[in-house]
């Protein structure tokens, strides 16, 4: 192998560890609100990739239809939250996870009756000829997918840290009664939460929609991904979403190219499998306890 | 006290007689003429095969307004029952035991995975002895007959060998193949590597991408780094669609051939504008149909569909065939008898010969139930992400 095919898999993994990134960062927000897990949370990604396609294919301009489509799916998350995980909520992780679980079939179905069976895609947000570096021929779509990663990643530090809600939030993760006792609105952080992943997951969506074939049945592939990039980083951990999503999405394509397809899928579970074994709360966590 | 006697006789014979008459041959046992016939029908409707299923159902729905208007066949009604297998082969399984016990269908048709072909075969050949028109192509040299089973697909097998007798013809020596890791896939990479082998042709990469994959991009780099003269793609799924898409991304420019399973618009529409080039072998392109293809293209495009695709020819060769068998051999559909025309059903369909159906010129033997001919095959091109011939001389003729 030469150096310019490593330089390819690796543009390739980071491409692809972005996404995972972006949809673990959404699984942690939701598990520091309610320490429950979002099953629903790949279901984001194909929604708001769909209706991005959709809109497009009705004539409406390629960036009002990405940002309608990031509030579309955003919108159908704080619905749910507001209509069946309140009601639930104080019922614990698990009853959380079983309505969400709800949420994802809910989801997938509609994205089959509304967008089909097969498989569509978004157009590029520019156009313009792939870049070459070190070897590797980069689309203009994958600056996008990790600076916008990176953008999300540095404006959730600054939420967490400089605003109201991101500290009522932080203190939410931290002690709910405590958070409960100065007066935070335990509800109101928990729709906060579930506004914030659905969000990372629709923008995970659009981003990717130009480079992966959307279908119905994508959220299912995306959420594992999305859940092992989580628990690698470690759960609750933001900075370990990304660390996660990166290691997550470089391993596999490495592996991609070495291992026979019938074993790749393995690889996410094999790393999970290691990581519990020698560091169960994730290379940067340290909430496993709370699981 | 008499009369109440004759009262209660005759009350008594009121009750008991029509029991008598039920016992004697019934009205709808004798009058089997309206009995209908019971197509029993089962696809992938749902799941990673569903674009397959769908194209099949949209083909018997259309076939059925459009050959049969009156909906009878021979002056029966015909009832045809869909049901989504789902690809699952223990479903279909089921499916299946209920069309033979419970609804007394006359014939199966449908089937379109391999795993699930491969889980009916006991209950045709063995258990109910069932007659299926199946769309599940041969994708192994050695397939074994299956009694009852007849196909009217493109033969994998057939294709893959003009895949690559086509690139010899070009003068493509150095060849990368391309494959799903479903049963499929694995079957035609064999086959594939074969006939490459056997033509003379050097295998410089062979790359096995999920089924699903989201990307293949560092599979695809290795292709590009072998510097094939073509990239042979014989897979399905939607990991083989990002695998397509991925190969041009990193600005692949050697042929692409594709088998079958990519003629699917919303296949080549999620490749987008790389799509245009890539070279297609099939059997019917909905731009360009032939003569024996005419009715069937014009009804299925004035129902709505855009993409007229292997499938849909299957599916509806299928029934043509499936019609005159049950005219020619004057099948009684009457339930009582099911069982036995089942049979005599099966032995009018073995006897078809050069049929000339849409999805090819059809014949059939007691050792040949693939019966399609090679020269039933043609080569697409596309345009951007829309499919048109290569050689349009043939179109309409």
């Amino acid at each position: 192998m030469t150096p310019d095919f490593y330089a390819q898999v690796l543009a390739s993994g980071l491409v692809m560890g972005a996404i995972y990134s972006l949809i673990a960062i959404g699984y942690n927000i939701v598990f520091s609100a309610t320490s429950g897990v979002s099953f629903a949370q790949g279901e984001y990604v194909t929604l708001a990739g769909f209706t991005a396609i959709g809109l497009v294919g009705a004539g409406i301009a390629l960036p009002l239809a990405v940002l309608a489509a990031i509030a579309a799916a955003t919108l159908v998350s704080a619905i749910f939250e507001r209509t069946t995980i309140h009601p639930v909520l104080m019922r614990g992780p698990v009853a959380i996870g079983m309505v969400t679980i709800g949420q994802q079939i809910a989801l997938q179905t509609t994205d089959l009756s509304v967008w089909g069976y097969g498989s569509q895609s978004l157009d590029p947000f520019t156009g313009g000829e792939p870049v070459r570096i070190f070897g590797a021929v980069v689309l203009p779509q994958a600056f996008w997918v990790v600076g916008v990663t990176f953008l999300l990643f540095i404006a959730l530090r600054v939420f967490y840290a400089k605003t109201w809600l991101g500290r009522s939030m932080q203190a939410c993760s931290e002690d709910k009664e405590a958070a409960a006792s100065l007066g935070i609105n335990p509800g109101l952080v928990v729709l906060a939460a579930f506004v914030l992943s659905g969000a990372a997951g629709a923008i995970a969506g659009v981003l990717v929609a130009p480079i992966v074939a959307v279908y119905f049945q994508s959220g299912i592939e995306w959420a594992l991904k999305g859940m092992a990039a989580a628990i690698i980083g470690g759960l609750g951990n933001t900075t370990g979403s990304l660390v996660g999503g990166f290691s997550l999405g470089v391993v596999e394509a490495l592996s991609s190219s070495f291992i026979p397809a019938g074993l790749q899928s393995t690889v996410p579970l094999t790393l999970l499998v290691l990581l519990l074994m020698f560091r169960p709360s994730g290379l940067l966590g340290r909430k496993m306890a709370r699981l | 006290m008499k009369t109440h006697r004759w009262l209660a006789v005759a009350a008594a014979l009121a009750v008991v007689l029509p029991g008598c008459s039920a016992s004697s041959p019934s009205p709808s046992a004798s009058s089997s003429s309206n009995a209908p016939y019971i197509i029993g029908g089962f696809a992938s409707l749902t799941g990673g095969g569903a674009a397959l299923g769908q194209s099949w159902k949209q083909a018997v729905e259309i076939w059925q307004k459009t050959v049969i208007p009156d909906g009878k066949i021979n002056g029966h009604p015909v009832e045809f029952l869909i049901q989504d297998d789902q690809s699952n082969p223990d479903l279909a399984s089921q499916i299946v035991t209920k069309y033979a016990t419970d609804n007394k269908v006359i014939a199966l048709a449908g089937a379109t995975f391999g795993n699930v072909l491969e889980a009916i075969r006991p209950l045709l050949d063995d258990r109910y002895h069932l007659p299926l028109m199946r769309i599940v192509g041969r994708y192994h040299d050695e397939e074994p007959l299956i009694k009852w089973a007849f196909s009217t697909l493109i033969d994998h097998t057939v294709a893959a060998t003009l895949m690559i007798d086509y690139a010899k013809q070009q003068g493509w020596t150095k060849l990368a193949v391309v494959s799903s890791d479903d049963a499929f896939g694995q079957a035609m990479n064999q086959i594939v590597q074969k006939r490459i082998a056997a033509a003379g042709l050097t295998l410089v990469d062979n790359e096995v991408v999920p089924f699903t994959a989201a990307d293949s991009t560092p599979q695809m780099t290795k292709i590009r780094e072998a510097k094939p003269d073509a990239v042979v793609f014989y897979a399905a799924g939607t990991g083989a669609t990002t695998a397509w898409k991925n190969l041009k991304q990193i600005g692949m420019t050697a042929p692409i051939l594709l088998s079958p399973a990519f003629q699917d618009k919303k296949v080549s529409q999620a490749v987008g504008s790389m799509a245009d080039g890539a070279l297609i072998i099939t059997n019917g392109i909905d731009s360009c149909p032939l003569a024996r293809q005419k009715l069937a293209f014009d009804a299925l495009h004035a129902a709505g569909v855009t993409d007229v695709n292997f499938i849909h020819t299957a599916a509806w060769t299928g029934l043509d065939i499936l019609k005159a068998s049950l005219e020619k051999a004057n099948i009684d559909p009457d339930p009582l008898k099911v069982e036995a025309e089942r049979g005599r059903l099966r032995d009018q369909i073995e006897k078809t010969q050069n049929y000339s159906g849409v999805s090819g010129v059809i014949s059939y033997s007691p050792t040949d139930h693939i019966g399609i001919t090679p020269d039933g095959y043609m080569w697409g091109v596309f345009k951007g992400t829309t499919l048109t011939a290569l050689d349009q001389s043939k179109c309409g003729k």
